[in-house]
């Protein structure tokens, strides 16, 4: 497809090829600072270790960006490819909020997550792709929240979907800013208290994720005293599949 | 030696700068916040500046009263050093910042800008402090 003939199709395309052959010159500098970490060409001095330790950190930080990115074009298409497999979706629960809890301490928040009773104890649906849906929603809140609390509440609704509420206790949400949430790379005057890998990506990854599993994501509730985030996925239980 | 302020929030970037700069002679000094950047600004009196202008809670009339502040207490010379820098023009910064330089910024560049800033101070601004 030329630029001429369908210049969005082909600007996606060639977002993607480039996204790919990114992952190249990346692969080089990983390898190479894990290497050199290992001190597999010298030993390295305390010092020298620190300044490999940024590059390895921050060419991770690259390639996690690299992926959203990919992965939000993907979805976006109609292109990406889900793996839907039994999961239990107490523990997946669990482990978002685990991951991203010790972030919350350092800055004093509280993540709490529970699921209700009703949530089946096992569910049909792409794991990996629920998690980085969570988990983007998770860091998102937890960055743009300066005191409080970050709460995550799993239920089963009557029509047969899984839910969870992400709520916040951040500064809300302006009318002015409500249109622009979803838009990629869009951050607002207000810039994160916590340096996220995909800073600018996250709603619009997990909006992305939720669509292309046949969900929705949307912001529910917004006001002074925080905002609350909700994901709706149609999983089926798996006993049921 | 030079006294400069580093102003960015991405601590492994001020890191970075630091190891760079120190290793050249300089005295460097550092904030990830502008309301921190103020009081660094009293505290030093730098005679440079690197300033990041996507700061957490930087407005862009709080960029505009740091850059001013910072002229007044020690004439510093302000390099903005962003990877955005057409947000410059929606901050009102063009014509108050000495430099503006595109991130990433190699290091040969970066030493040698900073040298010609000095060069440039006049001397009473080159040894306040």
């Amino acid at each position: 497809m030329s630029l001429q003939d369908d210049p969005h199709t082909a600007l996606v395309g060639m977002l993607r090829q480039m996204g790919h052959d990114m992952r190249v010159p990346l692969n080089t500098i990983l390898s190479t600072a894990d290497m050199l970490h290992e001190g597999m060409y010298d030993p390295l001095t305390p010092r020298q270790k620190k300044a490999v330790d940024r590059l390895q950190r921050n060419s991770q930080r690259l390639l996690a960006m690299l992926d959203d990115f990919l992965t939000t074009i993907k979805a976006n298409a109609g292109d990406l490819t889900l793996k839907p497999e039994r999961f239990d979706p107490r523990a997946l629960v669990e482990a978002a909020a685990e991951k991203v809890r010790p972030f919350a301490a350092d800055k004093g928040l509280t993540l709490r997550a529970s699921t209700g009773a009703a949530v089946p104890a096992r569910l049909l649906g792409d794991e990996k792709a629920i998690t980085r849906a969570l988990l983007a929603l998770l860091w998102n809140a937890v960055a743009y929240t300066a005191a409080g609390e970050v709460a995550l509440l799993a239920e089963w609704t009557a029509d047969a979907a899984w839910t969870v509420a992400i709520r916040d206790t951040g500064r809300g949400i302006t009318e002015d800013e409500r249109p622009h949430l979803f838009e990629p790379f869009w951050r607002g005057e207000e810039r994160p208290q916590i340096p996220t890998a995909s800073a600018g990506l996250g709603l619009p990854l997990a909006r992305a994720l939720c669509e292309a599993m046949g969900g929705r994501l949307m912001l529910e509730t917004t006001s002074a005293e925080g905002s609350t985030f909700r994901l709706y996925l149609p999983l089926s239980r798996a006993e049921d599949a | 030696m030079t006294r400069i302020l580093i102003v960015e929030d991405d601590l492994d970037l001020i890191e970075t700068y630091t190891d760079l700069l120190t290793m050249h002679d300089h005295e460097v000094h550092s904030a990830i916040r502008l309301e921190e950047a103020f009081e660094v600004l009293e505290e030093v009196s730098p005679q440079i500046i690197m300033l990041d202008l996507q700061l957490p809670g930087a407005r862009a009339a709080l960029l505009a009263e740091f850059v001013q502040t910072a002229k007044r207490i020690s004439g510093a010379s302000i390099i903005i050093v962003s990877g955005h820098p057409e947000m410059m023009s929606s901050a009102g910064l063009l014509d108050a910042v000495d430099l503006v330089l595109v991130k990433p910024v190699h290091n040969p560049d970066l030493l040698s800008f900073v040298d010609r800033m000095i060069k440039m101070q006049p001397a009473s601004a080159a040894h306040r402090g």
